[in-house]
């Protein structure tokens, strides 16, 4: 299954996806010394090398240092797929190089979460069963 | 920086410019930016490192870049509960900074720094400079966040979007008073209120007839509570909004959640040269009272010229305390033992409460200089 979305950040990645069917604020959602999740219902799990998956971004707009700190640290996700970016997560993936893909609908979520590996390039999401 | 980093600094406007391909949009040159990366107590660890980084690995800026205030003043250890190991993590920001060629200027009033000039297009991000610049500077700048206005600090230019363009500068709402206010507290719930009707641009008729520091406290408000960027007295925009005195005493009221406060925090945005001239006269023959503090804030070079005419020398004889390059909005006052601090400045009364943990009263500098002083 391909899924068209709108690329924010260039750039092709493969992996286990992790999907929160929240927003996230990478200032204190996301523990930057470990890249572990520390809020809501995955809290625990660990965002780094996963495909990490969310409606909108919140917060600070210091999470995008902390996306480049955990990139530094080899601890961030390989690629963000989001409902609706913004800004924070934009600026903090370009300075990381991380693939981002935004306007990918909230029903497709499930269907992601269901994959054994998910693909990113460019602006299109590939499902792997 | 180490080796493998993709630093893509255009890359950091897609999604403002809706498009991946940045290299082929439009690009302003610009004349100035300022840096809003510059408080630890806000960009913490992450973006500390992010800016050695840069500095170590020898990125310069190329335009004159100035920088906002730091969270504390550091000839003054301590008083704005700063610990030994933040004022080294301050101390290492604001070297990187320096080293990437940023001037140390410490203000978020940089339009006092020489760096205004008419028709000019800039990246600054402190978003009441913006407002201020936008509206009584005739320059054009976007509201930068830390990293675009470093970035367009860095590159030398800003993508050619929002208010770098004509089009995007004429007001969505009339402001229409239906009552003057009275003081500068109500000029700043003034502004507040036209930052919370979520537009870009407002009229206000004949605003650049009122004084810089009124200006300075309604542009810092109207930024704070919304995305406001410009206000101006021309164009005919489509809406209106009636204000009434009530309005502004409900804003007041609305900011306020303290009735007594121990510390009294003027400054912000920073006070100019003549504020604290004026301030000095309003102190005359007067003390800061027992139990009471007064805490005054302004830019290392209104600091510097308030020392060399004496005022600066004027100020502490009364009692007052006058901290240079610091911010009162993201010091770490959360360490001091005080429970709330009186303000005039609504962006101040806006903000303190969620980033540390004050009440605020919201009152106008005369009541403050009344009730603090005798």
């Amino acid at each position: 299954m391909t899924i068209h979305g709108r690329c924010i950040v260039p750039g092709k990645a493969k992996g286990i996806p992790l999907v929160l069917y929240t927003s996230i604020s990478f200032l204190g959602d996301v523990d930057p010394e470990t890249g572990a999740l520390l809020k809501g219902s995955k809290a625990g799990e660990r965002v780094s090398n996963r495909i990490l998956v969310f409606t909108t971004e919140a917060g600070s707009t210091v999470g995008a240092y902390i996306i480049y700190r955990l990139y530094k640290r080899g601890l961030a996700p390989r690629a963000m797929i989001a409902h609706q970016a913004g800004s924070i997560v934009a600026a903090g993936c370009a300075l990381a190089g991380i693939p981002l893909v935004d306007k990918i609908p909230l029903s497709l979520f499930r269907d992601i979460e269901e994959s054994k590996l998910v693909e990113v390039d460019s602006g299109q999401v590939t499902l792997f069963k | 920086m180490h080796e493998s980093t993709p630093l893509c600094w255009r890359g950091i406007w897609r999604l403002p410019l809706n498009s991946h391909r940045v290299c082929s949009c439009k690009w302003k040159r610009l004349h100035n930016s300022v840096g809003a990366t510059v408080s630890y107590k806000n960009i913490g660890d992450a973006g500390r490192e992010l800016l050695k980084d840069l500095a170590e690995s020898g990125v310069r800026v190329k335009v004159p870049t100035t920088v906002n205030p730091a969270a504390i003043d550091l000839r003054k250890p301590g008083s704005l509960g700063d610990s030994p190991s933040f004022r080294e993590a301050q101390t290492e920001v604001l070297k990187s900074l320096q080293k990437m060629g940023a001037s140390l200027t410490l203000t978020c009033t940089p339009y006092t720094i020489s760096l205004t000039r008419p028709g000019a297009h800039v990246a600054w991000g402190e978003s009441s400079a913006v407002c201020f610049a936008n509206s009584f500077l005739e320059m054009y700048t976007n509201r930068e966040s830390g990293i675009t206005s470093i970035a367009a600090a860095i590159i030398g230019k800003t993508p050619e979007y929002g208010m770098h363009l004509d089009e995007n500068r004429k007001p969505e709402i009339e402001v229409e008073l239906r009552y003057k206010p009275q003081s500068d507290v109500e000029y700043a719930a003034l502004g507040y209120l036209i930052g919370s009707q979520d537009v870009q641009v407002a009229k206000l008729q004949a605003i650049e007839a009122l004084p810089w520091s009124t200006l300075k406290l309604i542009a810092s408000a109207a930024a704070a509570s919304g995305r406001v960027s410009m206000l101006t007295s021309r164009g005919a925009p489509p809406h209106s909004l009636s204000v009434t005195k009530q309005a502004l005493i409900e804003v007041i009221e609305a900011l306020s959640s303290a009735s007594e406060a121990e510390v009294a925090a003027i400054g912000c945005p920073h006070l100019t040269l003549p504020e604290l001239k004026q301030l000095a006269c309003m102190l005359r023959g007067r003390n800061v009272a027992r139990g009471r503090r007064i805490w005054a804030f302004t830019s290392p070079k209104a600091f510097a010229y308030s020392r060399e005419l004496g005022i600066l020398q004027l100020l502490e004889r009364a009692g007052v305390e006058v901290f240079s390059g610091a911010c009162p909005v993201v010091a770490p006052i959360e360490n001091l033992p005080f429970s709330s601090i009186a303000t005039n400045s609504a962006k101040a009364a806006h903000y303190i409460p969620s980033l540390s943990g004050k009440s605020v009263m919201l009152v106008s500098l005369k009541e403050i200089v009344q009730e603090f002083t005798s």
